[in-house]
């Protein structure tokens, strides 16, 4: 039993941050102002805005951690930290380039080629290039090991096969990591490859997947016999396991994973400052913010084991655990508070944030692995599997 | 260097508390109130007097291996608590077991040079073991700490859940001459005294988390049924999954509120640390409790030496509910637009501290 190795040790932020933190708030106060988003519950899915990304981009607020060679900018993991959680917080309309960024761009930088760097990394920090993933599948789900989708080697590379599914703004995607099977020999992990495919390849095909309440972010992708050369592999044959774990540890504890809702509580807080009554409201809200307290200072302690070179992926399993089933908790004392007629693009903003978020709710624990496949990573960091 | 420092200490006081009890000696001693033997191994080992030189955030080290140890000893009263108000009153307390009473009492003014305080039915944690019991009090308007002999106090025995000493007064009325109210010039120092309480409950209840789970882990690997080990079945590692989660937050939201304490600038992280190891303390008592089923509820196993300490120090000094709201009424005090920017702050000022800045 590690117990220790399930801890984690308290960062704080450097102070130089929070002149970048001021001018990000003033950054989202102009663009509030001038009409370019309303804050929206899970703004990193819902908010497709390529626009309002090139801006991102020419602040430099995109691939912040990148080297500069590649387009990005030589920022520290806090100031990264900084810029997503205030736009997060405000509901911005970031979900456009969240994939390339939060997790493409950094595969290639530590698997791509000097030429796979030069290639794509600058055009996505600029707010520029959208990339979609092709990881699941109708029959794979969380397992993502049981892909299918079938990679074969041709004359001149490889030729791909295969049906993906979940892969968000793919309708907007150039480019798409695709992660195919290139050996069936063997443990099923290692016969695993990722490819990078631009869009405008013959026989890929994107069809939507709407959700339940008619919006559309995820995406059906198809590839029949798709044709691509050798320099689209990363990180070369098989590696693509070992590079899905490595984004996943990334993907799994940002801020995204306790912020989706963060609109709604604030509005929360204004509507019980409105009521004389407030003090029903008070300590539901202050046991939420116990937690919120919490968790933002977890996702730092990760975020900052990241950068030092760490590996913390079972303490990432584990905030995406408890920040997933915070936000579905935002959404319960909402609902226990005031009663509510939800309703999308009401004049009602309440009713309008509650009505985004309970159509989401469902997916907070889904996505990026179930809450039950991570609790299956803490078992087994705990040496019960 | 401070953490090493502290890692030597969590050693030391750890190795102190793994040879000098066991769960069986404290419910041995549990109608006693003390394991006395192993207290005056603190006294021996140096961590308790006046001036150690040692900080709160090492003084929340040593609660915390005390709550993961179950040991029955006053720690927190007499080498936090009691010394926080003495200092704050400049009065030395050298080696006494000391406790406090954890309220601010209205003093009638002197009559004669003495004070008149009413204590009755207050409970005073460890009294019947200590040699001197603290008072903070207000005697027309100012600011005492009265030093009293806990004699005096006609102490009935009483104890919490966990069989800790929570000894009520029986006294009426308690004449304290001049000499013994000495006048308190950190006026905060009051203020402090139950997010100071609530801190140290934070710190014992993160260490007996730990040992819950350890011992729910132990036991779940130990157990077999329907022909195989609890932790084979998918049930039980998710409920170990997420006793492990609650752990490792109760251990941050502790960490931030030894921060703001620290620093005295962040009372607010107290208040969170409270509200989350008392919210981690609810789950993962109940989810140890379920996958020990019937023997943890016996005293043919250790089990409830945590669990019960979890359910009463969950509620001491405030329980969720308590610093939820103090929580909830300064944020939404604070207004929708000031919410986000007192999260992400460093210091998160409760709005009491606020106004005390501004002014």
């Amino acid at each position: 039993m590690t117990l220790a190795n399930l801890s984690l040790r308290l960062q704080e932020l450097e102070p130089s941050t929070e002149a970048l933190r001021q001018e990000v708030r003033e950054f989202i106060r102009e663009e509030i102002a001038a009409g370019t988003f309303v804050p929206m519950v899970d703004c990193w899915v819902r908010g497709s805005d390529t626009a309002f990304s090139k801006k991102l981009g020419a602040r430099g607020w995109l691939g912040m951690t990148w080297p500069t060679q590649y387009g990005g900018h030589g920022r520290t993991q806090q100031e990264r930290f900084v810029v997503i959680e205030e736009l997060l917080a405000a509901g911005a309309p970031v979900a456009a380039h969240w994939v390339a960024e939060r997790q493409i761009g950094l595969s290639l930088m530590r698997f791509g080629t000097e030429e796979q760097r030069r290639a794509f990394m600058p055009a996505i920090a600029r707010g520029e290039s959208f990339f979609g993933a092709c990881y699941s599948e109708p029959d794979v789900g969380s397992d993502l090991a049981s892909v299918r989708t079938r990679a074969t080697q041709t004359a001149n590379g490889w030729s791909i096969t295969g049906q993906k599914v979940w892969t968000s703004q793919a309708h907007i995607a150039d480019h798409f990591f695709v992660l195919a099977r290139t050996s069936t020999e063997g443990k099923k992990h290692d016969g695993l490859t990722m490819f990078i495919v631009p869009r405008t390849v013959k026989g890929l095909e994107v069809r939507p997947l709407l959700l339940l309440n008619g919006e559309h972010h995820f995406n059906e992708v198809t590839f029949d016999n798709v044709e691509v050369p050798e320099s689209a592999v990363l990180a070369g044959i098989g590696m693509g396991w070992k590079l899905i774990t490595a984004e996943l540890a990334i993907e799994r504890s940002g801020p995204e994973r306790f912020l989706s809702v963060l609109p709604l509580l604030r509005d929360m807080v204004g509507k019980a400052a409105s009521e004389p009554g407030y003090i029903d409201a008070a300590a539901p809200i202050g046991e939420l913010v116990a937690r919120l307290r919490t968790l933002r200072a977890m996702s730092i302690a990760v975020a900052s084991e990241i950068e030092a070179g760490g590996n913390p992926a079972v303490q990432a399993a584990l905030v995406k655990d408890l920040g997933t089933r915070f936000e579905g908790d935002v959404v319960a004392t909402a609902r226990a508070l005031w009663p509510v007629s939800p309703q999308l693009h009401g004049k009602d903003r309440h009713a309008d944030l509650v009505a985004q978020a309970v159509m989401h709710a469902p997916t907070f624990t889904l996505r990026g692995g179930t809450n039950e496949v991570l609790r299956g990573i803490v078992a087994r960091a705990l040496g019960l599997r | 260097m401070m953490d090493n420092t502290n890692d030597m200490l969590r050693e030391a006081v750890a190795r102190l508390l793994g040879d000098g009890t066991s769960a069986t000696q404290t419910m041995q001693l549990e109608s006693v109130g003390l394991d006395a033997k192993l207290w005056a191994g603190f006294q021996e080992l140096g961590l308790r007097g006046d001036d150690l030189g040692v900080g709160l955030d090492a003084k929340m080290i040593v609660l915390q291996e005390v709550g993961r140890a179950g040991a029955l000893v006053p720690y927190a009263e007499s080498e936090v608590l009691a010394r926080w108000l003495a200092a704050a009153a400049g009065l030395q307390l050298g080696d006494a077991t000391s406790t406090i009473v954890a309220q601010v009492i209205d003093a009638a003014p002197p009559a004669g040079g003495a004070a008149s305080l009413n204590l009755q039915g207050v409970s005073i944690a460890w009294g019947r073991h200590a040699t001197r019991v603290l008072v903070p009090c207000k005697v027309a308007g100012r600011s005492f700490v009265a030093d009293i002999e806990p004699a005096a106090l006609e102490l009935r025995a009483e104890a919490n859940i966990a069989g800790e000493p929570r000894d009520v007064v029986q006294a009426q009325s308690l004449s304290v001459p001049a000499s013994k109210l000495h006048p308190v010039t950190d006026v905060a120092a009051f203020d402090r005294l139950s997010s100071l309480g609530a801190l140290c409950r934070t710190a014992a209840i993160v260490g007996a988390l730990a040992t819950s789970l350890e011992l729910a882990v132990q036991y779940a690997q130990d157990r077999k049924q329907f022909g195989k080990s609890l932790s084979q079945f998918q049930i039980i590692q998710s409920y170990l999954a997420e006793m492990a989660a609650e752990v490792c937050a109760a251990g941050v939201a502790h960490d931030l509120g030894v921060g703001g304490a620290t620093r005295d600038d962040g009372w607010g992280d107290v208040a969170v640390a409270k509200v989350r190891a008392g919210q981690a303390a609810n789950t993962v008592a109940k989810l140890a409790h379920q996958i020990h089923g019937a023997i943890g509820m016996t005293q043919e196993y250790p089990l409830h030496v945590w669990t019960r300490r979890l359910w009463a120090w969950r509620e001491e000094y405030g329980n969720e509910l308590f610093w939820g709201r103090a929580l909830g009424r300064s944020l939404v005090e604070g207004g929708e637009d000031s919410f986000w920017p007192r999260m992400t702050s460093a210091s998160f000022r409760m709005a009491s501290e606020q106004r005390g800045s501004a002014e």
